[in-house]
């Protein structure tokens, strides 16, 4: 599948935007020192925080955001019929990240919050993450992606191989930082739950981990939810520190 | 940081073992949807050297190094064969390479098969789905030097008739007097005139002598767990059992942790070994 | 070669001397956690010892390394990649200097692996002695590796207000040389150092049930433990655990490739067996998936297929594993209740 984009000497790329901030569209262009090369290997042809010109031809879709509406729904499935191969940007595609955190409240209201006494015109539904709807092919993750991620995902699919993607959580890249364990310091921290690949970012600054990349490939839940238990939050905390990235409930 | 170049240091003489050496395909057959045999030759114009039941690691630059057993008999000349099954990224490389391009090769690595032990011996061979691909190398070496061997047996299972590979050779080791071939299929197809049922029922008209016959099995964890049980009932003392495993064998040289079941690298140890050396080891799933 | 006999203010000052033009890593305390990081001046250094967050050995077998470099441009090349910076570590307790003897044994002695072999010989190693545990988690005695028995270039024993210096190689030999103030030992001193030696014996008591040598029959014979089955529903599959460990060597290779899609280089990177993916074979078979025969693997591992390989544990009693384990596994424990209650299936 992977090896797709092969047949082209330099494939269209197409960059659509859901519900997101975009920033993850601006770490792309973040990439100065790389950015010219990048464009000698692939041709954007739509790129909306980019360049103006749009175009339905394109070999490689990159989604951004969340799909919050029937119309968000139907554009997936547009770029998925015209693609040759889909993958996401960022938390708000996967898991569903900010967006996300409407469906934890009431979704009438939230409209009502967002778009004020014209919030009839706005058709919204609860959120749901991109690979709900279309099948991926690929994600490119982070609150917002990395750099450096984007790059190898994207030399890994001109040579038609599989993007990397760690299988193991995110306290692998946080203890070969040598950080200081949230939970030493008497705070909580969803390291051991999450998906590496950021290099233990948040951590390595002092912070902790909010699960912006969704699960590692088997994590321990029950452990998991008994380990914050014991650092003291009550379970209606535990699913709100979940629902903050990991709002969608999959296999549900 | 100081970088300190090493190799200008004279008194330490550091080796990589991890560098490959260029070889060069020669050929390409596909053997089905699945399978291609890759005839290569090392870019030096050396012979690999492996002894039947090794393995190789190749790389393809820029997607990855993955091992795999050698299909090739040493006593076939300068070029070797890998029959190799498209599963990942390595595999699927290798298949968009042009006859002519280079691809990278570390090894003979590990244990093979105990040739010399087989010599003078009844040899009873077991195949089953992928494992043909290291023992044709077995085979082959056999048949090229049939006159040390006593009674050569070799029984062939697949799923279906589909995945027999290597056709032309089965054809003509069918042909052969000299020794005694049989195919089964797990389950047959329409045209299919062959033995139907997994290998161990081709057990049932076969004359073993437990004190002169050396089985040697490569396939499926499944397989080895019937057919181990089949050979024993034979009489035959399990220090004699050969067989070989697949293991993920990443580095090759015992360093790097993958293959490992219990205190043992398949890499190092292995792949081949006897049922006697696996027998307790939990994670030989035997 | 003679001992010698330092103050610890004439060290300091010849440490700060060193540190001048060269890379000198030591145990340095940072917001509670002590961890190797290079330093420039001694007040840098942590006062109070506990084993580092990561080991020494970081510095021979780094996180991420470079293996070979390669490009297809004009047909394939290939050239392996030999670098090391040279680092003199102070402050390498026994337990590490232990596992140092370890990897040695795998990456150069059964194997020529020049990628290890050349950082390890840029690294000069000063050790310092244990005269008291560092924590609870530690049982270095038990493990036979609180005595430092070799792999040391230097090794220092605190006495008073110096250090007792015993001299283990010809490049300890020329960096003492280099110190001031070094003088050579007398009798006195030598006596001096018994009697701490003595002293420390009693500080150190043996925390596991069973010395290291009859682990691996424990272990053995604790197969259908179903403590395995409890460890398996505790452990996070967090990682930490291997990574931390001074005697853990597991690793994975990838490619990168650079933008030019022409060329690239070949790394490892740390890989440990309690991840999913580790046993994987390339069909997507893992033969080692379910948690509780991940973490009976990384045991026996430690405390019997690596004694049974190589003849030394392949555990040093360090207890980072225990300390960093956000479930409470410890090898202490898991030991001690194998031995004490052997749970049968």
């Amino acid at each position: 599948m992977y090896e797709a984009l092969q047949v082209h000497k330099r494939p269209r790329v197409a960059i659509f935007e859901l519900a997101s901030c975009a920033g993850c569209q601006l770490q792309i262009l973040n990439l100065e020192d790389e950015l010219v090369d990048v464009l000698g290997l692939v041709e954007f042809v739509y790129f909306k925080e980019a360049m103006s010109n749009s175009s339905d031809e394109y070999d490689l879709a990159l989604i951004e955001g969340s799909v919050t509406r029937e119309s968000d729904a139907e554009k997936c499935r547009t770029v998925r019929e015209r693609a040759t191969l889909v993958g996401t940007l960022g938390s708000c595609a996967y898991p569903v990240g900010i967006p996300g955190l409407k469906n934890h409240g009431d979704v009438e209201a939230a409209a009502g919050i967002v778009y004020g006494e014209k919030a009839d015109l706005f058709a919204s539904h609860p959120v749901l993450p991109v690979d709900a709807v279309i099948d991926v092919d690929f994600r490119v993750l982070g609150c917002p992606i990395d750099k450096k991620d984007f790059l190898e995902t994207l030399t890994a699919l001109l040579l038609g191989r599989k993007p990397p993607s760690p299988t193991y959580p995110v306290c692998v890249e946080c203890r070969i930082a040598e950080n200081s364990c949230a939970f030493d310091r008497g705070e909580t921290c969803l390291g051991p739950f999450t998906r590496a690949g950021c290099g233990a970012l948040c951590p390595s600054y002092g912070g902790r981990c909010y699960g912006c990349r969704g699960p590692a490939d088997d994590p321990n839940v029950l452990s998991m939810q008994a380990l914050l238990e014991e650092h003291g939050l009550t379970p209606e905390q535990i699913a709100a520190d979940f629902a903050l990235y990991n709002g969608y409930e999959r296999g549900a | 940081m100081t970088v300190v170049n090493i190799q200008a240091d004279t008194k330490l003489h550091l080796e990589s073992p991890f560098l490959p050496a260029p070889a060069e395909i020669v050929r390409k057959d596909r053997l089905n949807d699945t399978e291609t045999l890759y005839q290569l030759r090392l870019a030096d114009g050396t012979e690999l050297g492996q002894l039947p039941g090794q393995f190789v690691e190749v790389s393809v630059f820029g997607i990855g190094e993955a091992p795999f057993s050698v299909s090739s008999s040493p006593t076939r000349g300068d070029a070797f064969e890998l029959c190799i099954r498209r599963v990942g990224d390595v595999t699927s490389a290798l298949e968009r390479l042009a006859l002519g391009e280079h691809i990278g090769i570390r090894g003979p690595l590990g244990r093979g098969f105990p040739l010399e032990q087989m010599r003078g011996r009844n040899v009873l061979i077991i195949a089953g789905g992928l494992g043909i691909v290291p023992l044709r190398s077995l085979i082959t070496n056999i048949l090229d030097e049939r006159e040390d061997f006593s009674n050569v047996t070799i029984l062939y299972g697949c799923k279906t008739p589909k995945e027999l590979l290597f056709r032309d050779e089965l054809n003509r080791w069918q042909a052969r007097e000299d020794i005694d071939f049989r195919i089964t299929t797990d389950i047959a197809e329409p045209g299919w005139k062959g033995n139907v049922g997994p290998v161990t029922t081709l057990f049932r008209r076969l004359a073993v002598d437990p004190r002169n016959t050396v089985p040697v099995m490569v396939g499926p964890p499944v397989m080895f767990k019937h057919v181990v049980k089949q050979v024993l009932a034979c009489g035959i003392p399990e220090d004699r059992i050969i067989l070989s495993l697949e293991r993920r064998m990443k580095c090759g040289i015992g360093e790097c942790g993958h293959c490992q079941i219990n205190g043992i690298y398949v890499c190092q140890d292995g792949p081949v070994f006897t049922y006697a050396e696996l027998k307790r080891l939990e994670e030989a799933m035997l | 070669m003679v001992d010698r006999v330092m103050t610890k203010s004439a060290l300091a000052e010849s440490l700060e001397q060193l540190a001048a033009t060269l890379h000198v890593a030591a145990p340095v305390e940072e917001g509670g956690r002590v961890m190797f990081r290079r330093v420039r001046y001694a007040a840098e250094l942590a006062n109070h010892y506990l084993p580092t967050m990561l080991p020494p050995t970081k510095y021979a077998r780094p996180p991420h390394e470079e293996l070979l470099r390669f490009s297809w441009a004009e047909g394939p090349r290939v050239e392996p990649v030999f670098e090391a910076e040279e680092i003199v570590i102070f402050g390498v307790r026994p337990c590490d200097m232990h596992a140092f003897d370890l990897l040695d044994q795998i990456f150069s002695e059964e194997n020529s692996d020049g990628h290890y072999q050349a950082r390890r010989e840029a690294l000069t190693l000063i050790g310092m002695e244990c005269l008291e545990p560092c924590d609870e988690h530690s049982f270095c005695r038990s493990m036979g590796s609180l005595e430092a028995t070799g792999g040391f270039d230097l090794l220092l024993s605190e006495m008073g207000d110096g250090y007792y210096v015993r001299v283990g190689t010809a490049k300890g030999r020329a960096l003492i040389g280099t110190f001031q103030d070094a003088r050579e030992a007398v009798y006195e001193d030598r006596k001096r150092l018994r009697k701490t030696c003595l002293r420390r014996e009693s500080q150190f008591e043996h925390r596991l049930e069973d010395t290291y040598d009859e682990l691996p029959r424990v272990l053995a014979d604790s197969e259908d433990s179903l403590l395995w089955d409890v460890l398996g529903e505790k452990c996070l599959s967090c990682g930490a655990c291997t990574n931390v460990c001074p005697t853990c060597f597991c690793f994975d290779v990838h490619d990168d490739v650079n933008l030019d899609l022409k060329s690239g280089r070949r790394r490892r990177h740390w890989d440990s067996c309690q991840l999913e993916e580790f046993a994987m074979v390339g069909t997507g078979e893992s033969f080692r998936q379910p948690r509780n025969l991940r973490v009976k693997h990384r045991f026996n591992h430690k405390g019997r297929y690596l004694m049974e390989r190589y003849g030394v544990p392949g555990c040093v009693g360090c207890g980072r594993c225990a300390r960093d384990c956000l479930v409470g596994i410890s090898p202490i424990e898991v030991f001690n209740q194998l031995k004490g209650q052997p749970v049968e299936r």
